[in-house]
């Protein structure tokens, strides 16, 4: 009868909403099951290669088997399972590294790997180009996203399975292109798009300021230039090659460039500015810090300072170098660079082929253009002996770091070749006079690469 | 028995054989130091179900298949839990398997007359706040347990049966009742709720969560079937598609859902996988590791993970047994449930305890197996009759007793029927005779 | 497809012809168990139209097979038979079997319930019985053979 058919009726429903869910979970379970298992003890991985097969990741990796300096160049940035380091590619994709799928359960001969665009051998060069120096050099390509080189030094060496913990160097088990740094004058190139978006690049052109050496700006305060002498007159293409601190703090002065432009194009950057927020970036897991800096007031001399890139300013090379893509590509947008071309399942097959990812406008095309070709001016006028034959567009820096005890050099840019179209960051830490310079290494980097990818 | 003899003799045998061929697996995928150790094993598994069988055969009943499946599925239990970590037999296990037998066939008899059953509600609501006074005094400071010796019991499971009976009986009368009804008001709507209301305030109280939503579905079963009357015009495939965009919308809800709600409902094991998030992350681990055919009866490591035997349990039997075989399981169990929508009980009140009972088992299935594997909040329910545990046994056996009372229930006597004859009985002496000599041993 | 040829190539062959036996062996035993449950489905409805004796209610060309121990009677929706008739009450009567012997009870209606033109309060049935809840009228009488399984299911809807 009636009331026992509702009765049934209700009967069905709950097992039907049971057997929903018990579809949900075994579905759930047999797609994310190699998630599960990599999370555990007793897994299996597969190995990591670089573009040309080259092994950046070996589990059963030891020193019998490898050079014993085979993995120090990337050793904090393609890291291990050890769990010693969590920000590192192996550890941010140990799912797909795991030889598992849920037919045939663990398998210790699997084929999982994980192929990625990193050219080892490049890598290893621009290492060693460091010489006695720290740093870190971050270079890929800006119109697909491949990343190339990534370095971090000092490094560590995952064969010594941790043993020289205490004597290893600070900073070694962490890779500095993901990690804040003080921009310093690359800074500029910011600050230089932040007033052709106001000004548009004809007016911002007819704004010339003096340079004396040194200039007191309206707080009272002294800016010095290093240049002692002074730049005399001048507009922003010469101040940008001459990174001109005068005119720079004259510029975010004037009242024809309001400091909410600034703050807007910092923040469309992904500049964390003033705790407005953080807008996350990271290379297949791979978290990079946020760059953040604070504005208060355009006639202050820490916002002024703030805006030449130092000061309370904080970047990672990785976020300055994906930067430089929106103006190398003149579209204001930039390209997400990634790591991993694809991965390989248990049974050889491949899977998770990479895909070119383009982010949101940052500045308008025009602006893109402008400071494009300042850059590459500047690139002409002094950085013509580091790639021959090719133009490159740079802007140097020089960080002050801790009451200016110390300086970072800072050399961030692009090259003019749309055969080679690579983006780049380069830092070289605590360096004096006469050390290695940036250039050198972005000569050796660019050159070396180029002959690689010609091969 | 007898007129469908050539079946239930060839599910009996299949019922061995399927606790054969489980043993068969042991024998050869399984960990065991000494055979004599599996031989205990078959022993204890085949003497559980000759006893029960040759138990079966005494009580005359109108259907069997209920008391085969659940035999089966306590086999299997046994089997399980004997596995876990080595093969030994669970003496533990097979006594509350025992119990759970024994509380099945007194679930039985004690309901299979609904109109005895009905008009006893007042001792049902005595013995539930009998339980309830039990929880508040002998239990330690706001817990459900209480400790004899080595044994510990839970009271709050024995209240789950005594739900369903008051449920059932107070929607029943409410037929009668039309003139309390007029007024919206009813006696037993009133008991009902505030029996209700008492036992979420307790369940609260003891911090058990966990059994909060088996009471809550079978309140909830209770409520539809009181007020929500699907129009007889809907029909089956309008309900279906009518659940088909709810659950649609659900999804779309889910998705558009502010993030706050989603992490609060979907908690990070991963990210505290030593801390709070162990147990799930073990048993997630587990089923991984086990994947469609399991390691072997006893090879698994999840026995060494907290409750691995009762709040984990599917994924500890996923990991030895694989996911295929304990999906199976869980589809007996759910067969067992199915069985009045095959063979409708034939009264109103049976009809509404098949509904608790479900609503119990499917709860308590629900929040064990998708709790456990982190697809709802983890709250450390028992799966019924695979968990270790003789409360939560005993109480299920109880309920799959009342489910069996609705397929071979006894109907009311002739004597019962006051009013004289009106005029001359022209068939009542073919039909009048009794039905079955069983019927009044019930009352005794 | 390639990958569950590798795993049979990369299973011991005992092991899967096993776990493959005790699935099969599983679900026959589910098979026969719904067999089993048919056939007492069967078993249990023959029983019941003993005990119930095989009676119908008549009522506008609509037969009412009676499946229940006890049947409401009623204009609401959830009545087991619902007569849409303003002169019938809510919850109108009730009817009980017990052994074959089907009685009516009158549940105070206002519109009063009659057998055979008589109005009562409690009354067994007898087959050709004519039974009236208010206006509506019902015949009391015993299913037609061939019928009661198309009877109950076109009377779902109603």
């Amino acid at each position: 009868m009636k009331s026992i058919r509702r009765a049934q009726h209700l009967i069905t429903l709950m097992l039907l909403a049971f057997l929903t869910g018990m579809g949900v979970l075994i579905w759930k379970l047999q797609s994310e099951a190699a998630f599960y298992i990599s999370h555990s003890n007793k897994v299996s991985l597969g190995c990591v290669y670089d573009r040309n097969g080259d092994v950046l990741f070996d589990p059963n990796a030891g020193k019998d088997t490898y050079n014993a300096e085979h993995f120090l160049d990337v050793g904090n940035f393609i890291g291990d399972d050890s769990k010693q380091m969590t920000n590192t590619l192996v550890m941010k994709n140990k799912d797909m590294l795991t030889n598992f799928s849920f037919m045939l359960g663990v398998q210790e001969n699997g084929r999982a790997a994980v192929n990625t665009t990193l050219d080892h051998a490049v890598n290893r060069k621009v290492y060693d180009a460091f010489g006695s120096k720290d740093g870190c050099a971050v270079a890929y390509n800006y119109v697909t996203g491949e990343i190339y080189v990534c370095l971090s030094k000092p490094s560590i060496n995952i064969l010594n399975n941790y043993t020289d913990l205490e004597t290893l160097a600070e900073g070694s088990m962490l890779c500095k292109a993901f990690h804040p740094t003080v921009p310093g004058s690359t800074q500029k190139i910011f600050t230089t798009i932040a007033a052709l978006e106001e000004m548009g690049e004809e007016k911002l052109y007819e704004k010339q300021y003096n340079c004396t050496g040194s200039y007191v700006n309206k707080e009272g305060k002294t800016i010095k230039c290093h240049e002692e002498g002074g730049h005399g007159m001048q507009n922003i293409s010469e101040a940008f090659a001459n990174s001109c601190n005068p005119y720079f703090a004259q510029l975010v002065e004037d009242p024809d460039l309001p400091l909410s432009t600034i703050k807007k194009v910092y923040e469309k950057l992904g500049y964390d500015v003033n705790d407005s927020g953080e807008t996350e970036l990271s290379v297949n897991g791979i978290t990079s810090y946020t760059a953040s800096t604070t504005l208060n007031s355009s006639e202050e001399f820490h916002t002024q300072w703030g805006c030449m890139g130092q000061g309370e300013t904080l970047v990672s090379p990785l976020q300055l170098m994906v930067w430089q893509s929106a103006i190398a590509n003149e579209s204001g947008k930039a390209t997400m660079p990634y790591l991993i071309a694809n991965a390989a399942k248990v049974n050889g097959d491949l899977t998770a082929f990479a895909k070119t990812e383009t982010g949101d406008r940052m500045f308008s095309e025009d602006a893109a253009h402008a400071v494009r070709s300042i850059m590459l001016e500047n690139g002409a006028d002094n950085y013509a002996n580091v790639l021959s034959g090719t133009t490159i567009g740079v802007k140097s820096g020089t960080a002050q770091i801790g009451n200016a005890k110390t300086e970072n050099s800072l050399l961030a840019g692009f090259v003019d070749d749309p055969e080679f179209p690579v983006a780049f960051c380069i830092v070289i830490e605590n360096r004096r006079s006469g050390e290695v310079s940036t250039s050198t290494i972005a000569s050796v980097l660019l050159q070396e690469l180029k002959a690689s990818l010609n091969e | 028995m007898y007129k469908n003899g050539l079946t239930y003799f060839s599910a009996i045998a299949l019922l061995f054989l399927t606790h054969l061929s489980m043993l068969g697996i042991v024998l050869v995928r399984g960990n065991y130091e000494s055979p004599a150790d599996l031989m205990l094993l078959t022993a204890g598994v085949l003497a559980l179900d000759v006893g029960y069988i040759i138990v079966t055969g005494i009580y005359k009943q109108m259907t069997y298949t209920t008391d085969f499946m659940l035999l089966c599925v306590l086999g299997m239990s046994l089997i399980f839990q004997s596995c876990f970590g080595g093969v030994h037999l669970s003496f533990k296990h097979l006594i509350t398997c025992i119990a759970a037998l024994v509380l099945c066939q007194a679930g039985f008899l004690l309901t299979r007359n609904h109109e005895w059953i009905r008009t006893r509600k007042k001792y049902i609501y005595i013995i539930i706040g009998v339980l309830i006074l039990s929880i508040l005094l002998l239990t330690g400071d706001r817990s459900m347990w209480i400790n004899i010796g080595s044994f510990s019991l839970q009271p709050s499971e024995f209240i789950k049966p005594c739900f369903i009976l008051i449920c059932a009986a107070s929607i029943v009368e409410l037929h009668k009742k039309i003139k309390i009804l007029f007024f919206y008001v009813s006696k037993d709507t009133l008991c009902l709720c505030g029996a209700a209301l008492v036992i979420f305030a307790l369940q609260w109280w003891c911090r058990d969560l966990g059994s909060l939503p088996t009471f809550a579905a079978v309140f909830a079963c209770a409520l539809v079937c009181r007020f929500c009357y699907p129009r007889a015009k809907i029909s089956r495939t309008a309900l279906g598609i009518l659940g088909g965009v709810a659950a649609v919308v659900l999804i779309v809800a889910w998705n558009l859902a502010p993030a706050y709600v989603q992490d609060r409902l979907h908690v990070d094991i991963w990210a505290d996988q030593y801390g709070n998030g162990y147990q799930q992350c073990q048993a997630l681990i587990g089923i991984a590791r086990g994947g469609w055919l399991g390691l072997g009866p006893g090879q698994g490591y999840l026995h060494n993970v907290f409750a691995y035997e009762s709040d984990i349990v599917f994924s500890t039997i996923c990991e030895e047994w694989g996911l295929l075989y304990a999906f199976l399981t869980v589809i007996l169990i759910l067969m067992m449930l199915m069985i009045p929508l095959m063979n409708p009980p034939k009264n109103y009140y049976h009809a509404m305890v098949a509904d608790g009972v479900v609503a119990v088992f499917v709860a308590q299935m629900a929040l064990n197996i998708f709790g456990s594997c982190n697809l709802i909040p983890f709250t450390g329910v028992t799966l019924p009759f695979i968990s270790m545990g003789g409360s939560s046994m005993m109480t299920c056996g109880f309920l799959i007793g009342m489910l069996k009372a609705t397929q071979s229930p006894l109907f009311r006597h002739q004597q019962e029927t006051e009013q004289p004859e009106k005029k001359k009985s022209r068939k009542s002496a073919k039909t009048a005779k009794p039905a079955r000599p069983a019927e009044k041993e019930v009352n005794a | 497809m390639s990958e569950l040829m590798e795993m049979l190539a990369s299973l011991d062959v005992p092991d899967l012809v096993l776990c493959a036996i005790a699935v099969v062996i599983l679900d026959v035993f589910a098979l026969c168990v719904i067999l089993a449950v048919t056939r007492e489905t069967k078993l249990c409805r023959k029983r019941w139209q003993k005990l119930s004796a095989n009676m119908e209610l008549r009522y506008n060309d609509q037969h009412y097979p009676l499946e229940a121990d006890e049947i409401l009677l009623g204009r609401h929706i959830s009545a087991d038979i619902r007569f849409p008739d303003p002169s019938v009450s809510r919850y109108h009567a009730v009817m009980t079997v017990s052994n074959g012997v089907w009685s009516i009870t009158d549940l105070n209606a206002r519109g009063g319930t009659f057998v055979n033109e008589r109005r009562i309060h409690q009354v067994r049935l007898m087959p050709g019985d004519e039974v009236r809840l208010g206006n509506a009228v019902m015949r009391f009488g015993r299913q037609k053979p061939p019928q009661p399984k198309d009877a109950g299911k076109e009377n779902r809807h109603v």
